[in-house]
């Protein structure tokens, strides 16, 4: 009934993470690829993404590296001690390389079940990067959408699945100038514009409130929005308000005119705390009293790359196991 | 006579960040991070030689209200939460009832066991009552006023140990939140500022220095403008800068990397005139 996907990165193996800056992480990594992919596709889940990012070391730094125009002068916080690197602009953007298509062409290799690959998002390259050149911020979203799109189109050439290429456009910095929300949904779909066959989702984390997208992400060129709840949810079992205070927000956004497919984070990725499958079930029950069940997806908060990965494999067979039970209630 | 000094919580440099990560997973021992981190500490102190103002970094933050959420009897750190506009995120404070102090905030150690704090004569961040209640969530039989009231009850009776104070209000936005703050502020009877999130060219009476993010002509003597940019890896060219002006950060330091920061921190020190 409901379908099950995987959002992003996953940690990588301790192999993997030693040889980073080597030449042997090169060879590595396709390891760690199969690795990832087996150990998604054994907790259930029927779309795996691109098998946990394994051959990027991060959302920011994997696309920057291969575009022009960009510099890094050191890293900022992203939270506690967590920190990522944060380029400058300092010249026009222009792909000078591919950035997801080896990666793209060994899970196709490897994987059994459905792939969906995420891409860093226009917008969001923008706003974690300083602007040092560009006269506007739509003028330098613009021009990484160009590079962004570019990206998807050579994607799209390489592709031997059946059906149209699933790609997920990551923007966690979507919702952070309200402001702007326009100008966010002018660079999306700019990078969209004229794909043929591709099935585009959004993801959009860490927002502090979804409602001050609307009503401009109503024209959104995409046909899924993920987005994260659990995080702001309580851990109560209920399918109550009060409990489900973390996707009580869902109700506000269909008022709103919402009424695409809706990813919905069912695991929290900030916590080594293992959802019983019992909590996943009222979350998605909760979900499920109010929209359309047919485009309801299951997924986690987001990528679960600061968990360890035994942790992330039990959450994940928690989202598989609850998404059961959710499913036996609704039958 | 021109003043310039620096803002926030401070980068920290590649070398701390790594030990901090390697203390975490249990490849160092605590008394060499606790070296590297005084190390990283002193660099930053000794940088600011020369300013109006020497600042402590507060590298032992991870972010500005979590000496408190940490610290503070019905207050926890909530969930990761985006800080104003940035990539950055803070813990939500979640108060569960009107906040007491128990215990000196600043004189308990983080959550690595590292101090908030080295030295008492610098200048001492401390979260803005304000901003901290607007930033945190709270049931909904407390009254957010009455919290502000609490929360500045504490923060004030902390900075007690300090001889100078930089309040940290980026949500006090305009002029009207902040004369709405005036009753509060007045209660503070040390030396400091308020770094707010002002960008209006107008200003008002106030019981203490505030900032504003903007440059004006001839300011009162309580208004410093935060005209260093800390969303942009551009040096200043601080040219046609008047001489009786105080200038600061627009932000915290820490939206930039140590190397820029650094530069920055060296060009204020050239604008004053420190060799």
């Amino acid at each position: 009934m409901f379908y099950k996907q995987e959002i992003g990165s996953m940690k990588k193996p301790d192999y993997l993470i030693s040889a980073y800056g080597k030449e042997e992480f090169h060879t590595l990594k396709k390891r760690a690829l199969k690795e990832t992919v087996e150990l998604m596709e054994s907790a259930g889940l029927d779309n795996i993404g691109i098998g946990g990012e394994m051959y990027r070391w991060e959302m920011y730094e994997n696309p920057v590296d291969h575009l022009d125009g960009l510099v890094y002068y050191g890293r900022v916080r992203s939270f506690d001690n967590r920190y990522y690197k944060k380029a400058s602009v300092v010249g026009k953007i222009k792909r000078k390389s591919s950035a997801y298509l080896e990666e793209f062409i060994d899970v196709q290799e490897i994987a059994k079940k459905d792939i969906k690959v995420p891409i860093t998002g226009p917008y969001t390259l923008m706003d974690w990067s300083f602007n040092d050149y560009y006269p506007s911020r739509l003028e330098l979203g613009l021009d990484f959408a160009r590079a962004v799109r570019e990206e998807i189109i050579e994607l799209e050439e390489h592709w031997k699945g059946k059906g149209p290429l699933r790609v997920q456009i990551d923007e966690p910095a979507a919702s952070t100038h309200p402001w702007e929300v326009s100008t966010f949904v002018e660079i999306f779909n700019e990078t969209v514009k004229n794909l043929n066959n591709v099935k585009i989702s959004s993801h959009i984390c860490y927002s502090k409130d979804y409602r001050s997208l609307y009503p401009y992400i109503l024209e959104m060129k995409t046909t899924q929005l993920a987005l994260e709840f659990s995080n702001r949810d309580t851990t109560n079992l209920g399918i109550d308000d009060d409990s489900r205070r973390g996707f009580r927000v869902i109700k506000d956004l269909m008022d709103m005119g919402e009424n695409r497919e809706i990813g919905i984070g069912v695991i929290d990725v900030h916590t080594d705390f293992i959802e019983p499958p019992e909590l996943v079930r009222d979350r998605i029950l909760y979900v499920a009293k109010f929209y359309d069940i047919e485009k309801i997806i299951i997924n986690p908060d987001c990528g679960l790359r600061t968990r360890s990965r035994e942790v992330a494999y039990k959450k994940l067979r928690s989202l598989v196991e609850g998404t059961k039970l959710a499913e036996k209630e609704l039958s | 006579m021109l003043k310039a000094f620096v803002s926030g919580i401070f980068p920290r440099q590649d070398e701390l960040i790594g030990a901090i990560n390697r203390f975490e997973k249990k490849r160092i021992s605590f008394e060499e991070l606790e070296k590297i981190f005084r190390r990283c500490e002193e660099e930053w102190l000794d940088l600011q030689k020369g300013l109006t103002i020497v600042s402590e970094p507060s590298l032992g933050w991870n972010d500005i209200f979590r000496p408190f959420t940490l610290n503070i009897k019905n207050l926890e750190a909530g969930p990761l939460t985006r800080y104003l506009e940035t990539n950055t995120f803070y813990r939500r404070p979640i108060f569960s009832d009107y906040p007491v102090k128990e215990n000196s905030v600043l004189e308990q150690k983080n959550e690595y066991g590292l101090p908030f704090y080295i030295r008492s004569d610098s200048k001492v961040i401390l979260p803005g009552p304000y901003t901290f209640v607007k930033s945190g969530e709270y049931p909904s039989n407390l009254d957010e006023r009455r919290l502000v009231e609490k929360m500045a009850e504490i923060v004030f009776d902390e900075s007690s140990n300090f001889k100078y104070i930089e309040f940290k209000e980026p949500l006090v936005q305009d002029l009207n939140i902040l004369k709405g703050l005036e009753d509060i502020y007045s209660t503070f009877s040390g030396n400091g500022y308020i770094s707010t999130g002002i960008r209006q060219k107008s200003y008002l009476d106030f019981s203490l220095p505030y900032t504003i993010s903007t440059y004006i002509e001839n300011p009162p003597e309580n208004i410093i403008l935060g005209i260093i940019d800390v969303f942009s890896t551009k040096i200043e060219d601080f040219q046609n800068i008047e001489d009786n002006v105080t200038i600061t950060t627009n932000e915290s330091l820490e939206f930039l990397p140590f190397r820029i920061a650094k530069e920055k921190v060296l060009a204020i020190r050239k604008l004053l005139g420190v060799k």
